[in-house]
């Protein structure tokens, strides 16, 4: 009797308290139905500006299309820029009238560009997000947001080098005399000085003159300072044994060229060339152009990216794979060196750096 | 109109001629105007633009831009090199094309025409296109450095490219064609019977061509140099490609202010500096134009 009123009990117990998960999930499915219809709801066409090439097709494949899956109300078009700086003049020629959305740009122009009213504050309360973003990759009070590192890496012939190099030192190494080709009057340049700050003990907010020394040894063995076409196309031809430039690039053709290009990840760990996702200020459609760059940042998204295009992730929330960790930071031992700059003092030292590296390295080389 | 009524009708029809004369020439005018003086224009103020960011937004002047150029010693050096490039592509492209160019004159081959297209032929194919045959000819493991090492010439590589030897021989090469074209339409005071007078009268062929080919052909010539230098001291895609990133000249130090570094004005100011050097050239050059032809 007891038993049974216990079991009754219990049984009531149990299917009240399968009730009430039911209502509790059903509640759930139903909030989740409203947000779907609310994501659903917003309308419109996010126009974005952004890098060419492989890139353009990755970030069509791996970030546009899925969010264009999940958002049917919402157009999503995609426009190449050849370089930021392009980008940066069409963004102020529209200014007036902005016909961009979202522009995709690399961090030094990104600064520039948000501190003259280029860019519009980023709502957390839309993108949601930013809580998951690294203290450094929210430029300019979120005006810009860092969503990729691409490393500076050392590329090398797999013919002709047989023992890939594993040190920035190595560039300095006389086999390689007048065997490397180094682009360093751009973001390259302003990339290196900090690894090669570090090399030499010193800390390139203080001064980058140790890292100009260093430098300075290496470029007897640069052949060119101007690889042409690009500093990947030199490798392939044999032109140059050695090439400083950047890894998911280096990747890519690693993996669709049969392997002529080797990637060295130096052990004292590399800085990414960051890119931005930004939010053109007076954008006409504000609102599904923050629900895709919540989506952008978000950890799918950004680690589908990381995977194929082999662009470091910046949400810290991505896990990655070893495998695709070794091949965008290199050994445990350079993951563990990987380096971030304070981008707001770099965009500051840009010109000013570059035209040291020209002056003082360049031209007398 | 026709002959008769031209007198009668008198001034107001040479006025009306003029006006007809005025709105056929408009259009043409507004053309030049929109698409070369209007940009000139923004050009100039640019320059004079606060540099605290690529965007140039107007509204402050300042000289900014012209100081810095002005006051740093690296932009004369730059401006130095730029009028050295300019000179040594401006004499050994005319040199080089002289002979070509008399020869195309003087024949008469009836493939004149043909040759004549030849030599003007690499005109058509980019400038970009024949610097990567430079490149591929004068490189490290080019044509000329593989020869000599299979000849046991040299010890090591020569660097012939990725300097500005490199650039001077492309730009050379790559701007004989126009030098060639000046000359042809230069050279219209040659006459062939003023040579045989000469002869005729006891000169040797060394003196007939000192005493009354070069100074016929000197106008052309002249030209020819102008021109040239003019595209050389201007020319960036060689330079750039040429000299490996070693070679600073106006033109490349123009787009890296302007794509890399972003200081649009600093380039606008650059550009005016060119500008200004490139007039007084064309000024020397009518002066000396004018003292030859008188």
């Amino acid at each position: 009797m007891t038993t049974s009123m216990e079991n009754g009990n219990s049984r009531n117990a149990v299917s009240r308290g399968l009730l009430r998960a039911g209502a509790t999930v059903a509640g759930l499915l139903a909030l989740l139905g409203v947000a779907q219809a609310q994501d659903a709801s917003t309308k419109g066409t996010v126009n974005i500006v952004g890098f060419s090439g492989v890139f353009a097709d990755n970030y069509q494949k791996f970030i546009i299309e899925p969010f264009k899956a999940k958002h049917p109300g919402i157009e999503v078009t995609y426009q190449q820029s050849k370089n930021s700086a392009e980008t940066l003049a069409l963004l102020t020629l529209q200014r007036a009238d902005p016909k961009i959305d979202i522009a995709l740009i690399d961090v030094a122009v990104a600064i520039k560009a948000s501190k003259d009213g280029i860019f519009a504050k980023l709502d957390p309360a839309k993108v949601k997000v930013l809580d998951e973003m690294p203290a450094w990759a929210r430029l300019d009070g979120d005006k810009a947001i860092a969503f990729s590192q691409d490393n500076l890496a050392i590329l090398y012939n797999t013919d002709t080098v047989k023992q890939p190099p594993t040190s920035w030192n190595d560039l300095a190494d006389p086999k390689y005399k007048g065997k490397i080709a180094a682009k360093l009057g751009d973001t390259r340049g302003v990339i290196l000085l900090p690894i090669l700050d570090k090399l030499a003990g010193a800390d390139y907010k203080q001064s980058i003159d140790p890292a100009l020394g260093l430098l300075k040894k290496i470029a007897p063995n640069v052949s060119t300072w101007e690889p042409a076409p690009d500093c990947y196309a030199v490798i392939q031809s044999g032109e140059v044994d050695l090439s400083i430039c950047w890894n998911g690039r280096a990747q890519y053709l690693h993996d669709t060229q049969g392997g002529k290009i080797g990637i060295a990840a130096p052990k004292e760990g590399s800085i990414g060339q960051t890119n931005t996702i930004g939010l053109v200020e007076n954008s006409k459609n504000a609102a599904a152009a923050q629900l895709f760059i919540n989506y952008a940042l978000g950890t799918e998204a950004q680690a589908a990216f990381a995977e194929k295009s082999f662009y470091g992730p910046v949400n810290t929330k991505v896990n990655l794979p070893d495998a695709v960790a070794a091949r965008i930071y290199g050994s445990k031992e350079a993951q563990a060196a990987q380096m971030s700059l304070d981008w707001n003092f770099v965009a500051e030292k840009y010109s000013a750096w570059i035209q040291r590296i020209n002056r003082e390295v360049i031209a007398l080389n | 109109m026709s002959a008769a009524a031209l007198p009668a009708a008198g001034a107001s029809s040479a006025n009306a001629s003029r006006g007809v004369l005025l709105m056929l020439l408009l259009p043409g005018l507004v053309a030049l105007v929109i698409t070369f003086l209007l940009p000139l224009i923004w050009l100039f103020r640019a320059s004079f633009a606060s540099s605290t960011m690529g965007a140039f937004s107007g509204g402050d002047w300042t000289v900014q831009s012209y100081s810095a150029v002005l006051f740093d010693p690296f932009y004369w050096r730059v401006a130095w090199n730029t009028l050295v490039l300019g000179f040594n592509v401006a004499i050994f492209a005319v040199i080089l094309s002289y002979p070509i160019a008399l020869f195309l004159v003087r024949t008469e081959s009836r493939f004149r025409g043909v040759l004549t297209a030849l030599a003007v032929a690499p005109l058509l194919t980019s400038s970009v296109v024949r610097t990567y045959g430079w490149m591929v000819i004068l490189g490290d493991r080019g044509v000329i450095n593989s020869t000599l090492q299979s000849l046991s010439l040299t010890g090591g590589v020569i660097r012939l490219t990725n300097n500005s030897f490199g650039a001077t021989v492309a730009l050379i090469e790559i701007l004989m064609p126009y030098a060639i074209l000046a000359m042809l339409s230069g050279f219209g005071r040659l006459n062939p019977q003023l040579e045989e007078a000469a002869a005729m009268l006891g000169a040797n062929r060394v003196k007939v061509f000192t005493r009354i080919i070069l100074p016929l052909s000197a106008p052309g010539v002249l030209t020819a140099a102008l021109l040239v230098f003019v595209l050389a001291i201007s020319s960036f895609v060689t330079p750039r490609l040429m000299g490996g990133g070693r070679v600073f000249v106006l033109g490349t130090e123009v787009f890296n202010e302007a794509t890399v570094t972003l200081n649009w004005p600093l380039a606008a100011a650059l550009s005016v500096m060119l500008l200004i050097l490139f007039s007084s050239i064309i000024l020397l050059y009518q002066r000396a134009l004018r003292a030859l032809e008188t």
